[in-house]
């Protein structure tokens, strides 16, 4: 199992940054999943690490070897591109044995070991097909077969769920887990689905205009944004503006509230996502909000609140009952609020503004 | 149901219509001449027998001799256009070259040069009085030469040429580059296994085309075979302009530079269609 | 490729086609120039035994002499546009909108005067409508050749379209056939037509096979005049009957590329 590192990456081209100053690692056997909003650079950080684009500073590592002078072709890495760019004059077979073929392997050797790769996805029965012929998932396996039929020390996937649709993408997301897992192969996933980053991710990396603004476990990167965009993107957030007081709290509009983390002195965000509230325990406690929108989302009722100039989203559970214009309390769960850093010109969000009073 | 609404408002019948003055001019001029050319071929003249005129095409030398000049240096050059514009072509489609909008212009200028231009061009250059001899003392008569013909021929193949293996090779998914580099593939395997299967039938074509183009070029050869090369549409010519006319040979060797224009075109269409079924 | 090896072969390669494409051409208008001006390449003035028609008198002399010729060619490539958009287009689009069984046949067929050696085309006809001879069967032969070009770009445009799904938009606003095809199809063929009626006008232009074969004797087109020149006069006046000819066709054929282009690049994003 191999690991991978970038160095202070950085490519630009003209006078846009695609990527500036990106360092990170890697590990070995694990998913990274390099999520970010298109134009962060994602797709430019794969393609630097294929060795299809080459930057303008920093290095690429593998196991500690410089590969940056490598030219693609003989890197060894495996690439799914989102298109998934299947050979059309080949059949299904001689797609996945391509990369093998490439090496040198005898024919008998290749096509045995091609199609041990297309049984890992489950595509053996296709071998024969015509690359015109599949389906949109099917093609996409024959993709992936293609990029593991020669063991490749790093699995590089560019978006490879996003052309197909919602019911086949969940199904193969649980699929592909399994399969890296099975693999142990060090894999660096692309996409601009949160939710797809969470659920295959070890690792977040979390992009934005080719710089890295945050790196961990997801369930770390959820529940401590390192600012505001990080926090709105990976899942619904309130934004509350307020300045830092005495190291554990924020004065905001709804009044102080407590914060897990040490708050940045002055100006700054206090974060709470919708699950974080709940309605006040004690009858005076918490703010008094106006309802103003209720959404059933089946497993939750999600509520859109007005308080202090402050359109809130609630996630409450669904045997909740109220009506829209109707008041409640709400207070956020104990331990849950967040402060982030608020940049000068940095304003609530417009769907987070109201003039209701 | 979006189906049915299209088939609605399609009407054959109005399709048929609009080709008809289309059709009649193709029978006119192409089908009912063929026929009265292959009933004038077969007409060997009184006393002779049907196949006189074709075999008179074979066997006199001078006539033979035409054919296989005209089919021999055809193909050559074919081959060569067809091989050179390749890399004007590839630049061109990848856009690898700054200035491609001005050199897709040069390269296509000679589309519309009557092959008697391109034969004068060429004398201008390299004949006997040529600027090339003139200048460097070299090349002198050139133009004359079996190479000059195929200079000719070249000159006004290389943009039909490019033009076609630019927008075939506008078709290949560049993301299969990206596939191949990725999957381990050096230049050559990069071009042998995926860019000339791709683009095999694109390359056929093309040369059909270019054979087809050098093949029936009249102005060419009536102005650069005056030392005394044989090409058939010369010799075609030539019974018409020097009486009396043989019409039946006449009619034989304009079939047979018909045929072996359409033949090679077809032929190679039909040997890579079937791949692709 | 990027910038290896096989790039700079490639680009070799290319600068040798660009050198046997442009040299002739930029000799011949050299020398017509020179010729105009009376001067050879080392300084001499150039004499053919015909002074008199050294300067810009071979132009003067070229078009009293040849200019019916001239305007016989240049009515040739006018008719033939004319009647190619009035037979083409409307084919191209019962083609493509109201297919009928044998549709594909057709297209072939049209397609089948461009794989013909024109020298055998002109035999043909000849040997087809014996009676018939001079302008009209030269008409009929430039018709043979060009009704083909304008049909494959128009053939190539509507391709690029959904016909259907305008024709659904034009209905459900309240347009009928015939403002559909006025305000919808013909604006958006009209590069298409104007690239078309180029490349009929050039091939037409400077066709010389077929015309050749079947006018001889009478008043030719413009190439005939050309090849009058090649074999009788000196070098300056066939020099400048080139450059006459290549003044109609080389602006033609660039407008065809780059209105071409424009058209590549929509069918590229369409």
């Amino acid at each position: 199992m191999s690991t991978l590192t970038v160095d202070h990456l950085g490519k630009r081209y003209g006078a846009a940054c695609a990527l500036d100053d990106v360092s990170m690692v890697f590990p070995a056997g694990r998913i990274t999943a390099v999520l970010g909003p298109s134009g962060s650079g994602k797709s430019t950080l794969l393609m630097a690490i294929a060795g299809l684009v080459r930057p303008d500073a920093g290095l690429v590592r593998l196991d500690g070897t410089d590969i940056t002078g490598l030219p693609a072709d003989r890197r060894g890495f495996g690439l799914v591109q989102q298109s998934y760019a299947l050979f059309p004059h080949l059949d299904v077979l001689a797609n996945a044995a391509f990369g093998l073929r490439c090496r040198g392997v005898a024919r008998p050797e290749r096509e045995r070991r091609s199609r041990i790769a297309l049984d890992r996805l489950g595509i053996t029965h296709l071998a024969a097909r015509g690359i015109r012929q599949l389906s949109g998932g099917e093609q996409q396996r024959v993709a992936i077969a293609r990029a593991i039929a020669y063991d490749p020390p790093i699995l590089l996937l560019d978006e490879p769920l996003a052309a197909l649709d919602a019911q086949l993408r969940s199904g193969l997301r649980a699929e592909l887990r399994r399969l890296v897992t099975d693999l142990g192969v060090t894999t660096v996933l692309v996409t601009h689905d949160q939710s797809e980053a969470m659920e295959l991710g070890d690792q977040l990396a979390i992009l934005r205009h080719g710089r890295l603004v945050q790196l961990g476990a997801p369930s770390a990167v959820y529940a401590r944004p390192a600012d505001a965009f990080v926090g709105r993107f990976l899942g619904a957030a309130n934004l509350i503006p307020g300045t830092g007081v005495n190291g554990h709290a924020v004065d905001t509009a709804l009044g102080r509230l407590l914060v897990a983390n040490p708050p940045p002195i002055g100006a700054c965000w206090a974060m709470l996502r919708p699950e974080d509230l709940q309605v006040a325990t004690a009858a005076d406690g918490g703010f008094q909000a106006q309802c103003e929108q209720r959404l059933h989302l089946g497993d939750r009722l999600r509520l859109q609140v007005g308080v202090a100039g402050l359109r809130l989203t609630v996630d409450l559970p669904n045997d909740y009952r109220i009506e829209p214009g109707e008041s409640l309390r709400l207070e956020p769960k104990p331990g849950r609020t967040i402060a982030m850093p608020r940049l000068p010109d940095e304003e609530s969000p417009d769907d987070q503004r109201t003039t209701a009073p | 149901m979006l189906a049915d609404a299209s088939l609605l408002t399609q009407r054959p019948a109005l399709g048929l219509l609009l080709c008809l003055p289309l059709v009649v001019l193709l029978a006119a001029l192409v089908m009912w001449p063929l026929v009265q050319l292959v009933l004038q071929s077969v007409d060997g003249g009184p006393g002779a027998p049907w196949w006189r005129a074709w075999s008179d095409l074979v066997s006199v030398p001078r006539h033979r001799r035409a054919l296989l000049t005209s089919v021999g240096l055809s193909a050559a050059a074919a081959i060569v256009s067809t091989a050179l514009c390749l890399m004007p072509a590839w630049l061109l489609a990848r856009r690898l070259i700054p200035g491609g909008a001005w050199l897709r212009m040069v390269l296509a200028l000679p589309m519309s040069f009557s092959g008697l231009i391109v034969g004068f061009l060429l004398i201008v250059l390299i004949g006997r009085a040529g600027a090339l001899p003139a200048l460097t003392g070299l090349g002198s008569g050139l133009a004359y030469t079996l190479t000059g013909l195929v200079l000719a021929y070249l000159y006004f193949e290389v943009p039909r040429a490019t033009l076609t293996l630019e927008s075939a090779i506008r078709t290949l998914d560049p993301q299969l580059d990206v596939a191949a580099r990725s999957l381990g593939a050096r230049p050559w395997q990069h071009a042998l296994f995926v860019v000339l299967p791709l683009l095999g039938p694109a390359l056929l074509a093309t040369l059909a085309m270019t054979f087809a183009v050098s093949l029936g070029s009249f102005g060419v050869a009536l102005l650069l075979s005056v030392r005394g090369i044989a090409l058939l549409p010369l010799e075609l010519f030539m019974q018409y302009m020097a009486p009396p006319t043989d019409r039946a040979l006449a009619a034989a060797m304009a079939l047979t530079l018909a045929a072996i224009a359409l033949g090679v075109g077809v032929g190679l269409r039909r040997l890579v269609e079937p791949r692709y079924a | 490729m990027r910038r290896g090896l096989w790039w700079w072969l490639a680009c070799t390669v290319t600068i040798g086609l660009v050198v046997l494409v442009l040299s002739p051409v930029l000799t011949v208008v050299t020398i017509a120039l020179m010729a105009a001006c009376g001067i050879g390449p080392d300084g001499s003035p150039w004499l053919t035994g015909r002074d008199e028609i050294l300067g810009l008198h071979a132009y003067g002399y070229l078009l009293t002499h040849y200019g019916s010729w001239l305007l016989f060619s240049l009515a040739l490539a006018v008719g033939s546009v004319l009647v190619c958009l009035a037979v083409a287009v409307p084919a191209a689009w019962g083609l493509i909108r109201h297919p009928f069984p044998g549709s594909r046949w057709v297209e072939q067929a049209a397609a089948l005067p461009l794989s013909l050696p024109g020298l055998a085309v002109s035999v043909g006809l000849v040997a087809a409508f014996p009676a018939v001879r001079g302008p009209w069967l030269v008409f009929a032969g430039h018709l043979l050749f060009t009704i083909p070009f304008m049909l494959r770009v128009t053939l190539d445009a509507l391709r690029g379209y959904d016909l259907i799904a305008w024709e659904r938009a034009s209905a459900s606003l309240g347009a009928d056939a015939w403002r559909h095809a006025v305000w919808v199809v013909l604006p958006n063929l009209r590069h298409a037509l104007v690239t078309g009626s180029l490349l009929v006008f050039a091939v037409s232009w400077g066709e010389f096979n077929v015309s050749y074969l079947l006018n001889h004797g009478r008043v030719q087109t413009f190439p005939a005049a050309l090849y009058d020149t090649f074999a009788n006069d000196g070098l300056p006046l066939a020099a400048a009957a080139t450059v006459l000819f290549l003044v109609v066709v080389i602006p033609v054929s660039l407008g065809v590329q780059i209105l071409g282009r424009g058209r590549t690049a929509v069918e590229q994003g369409a």
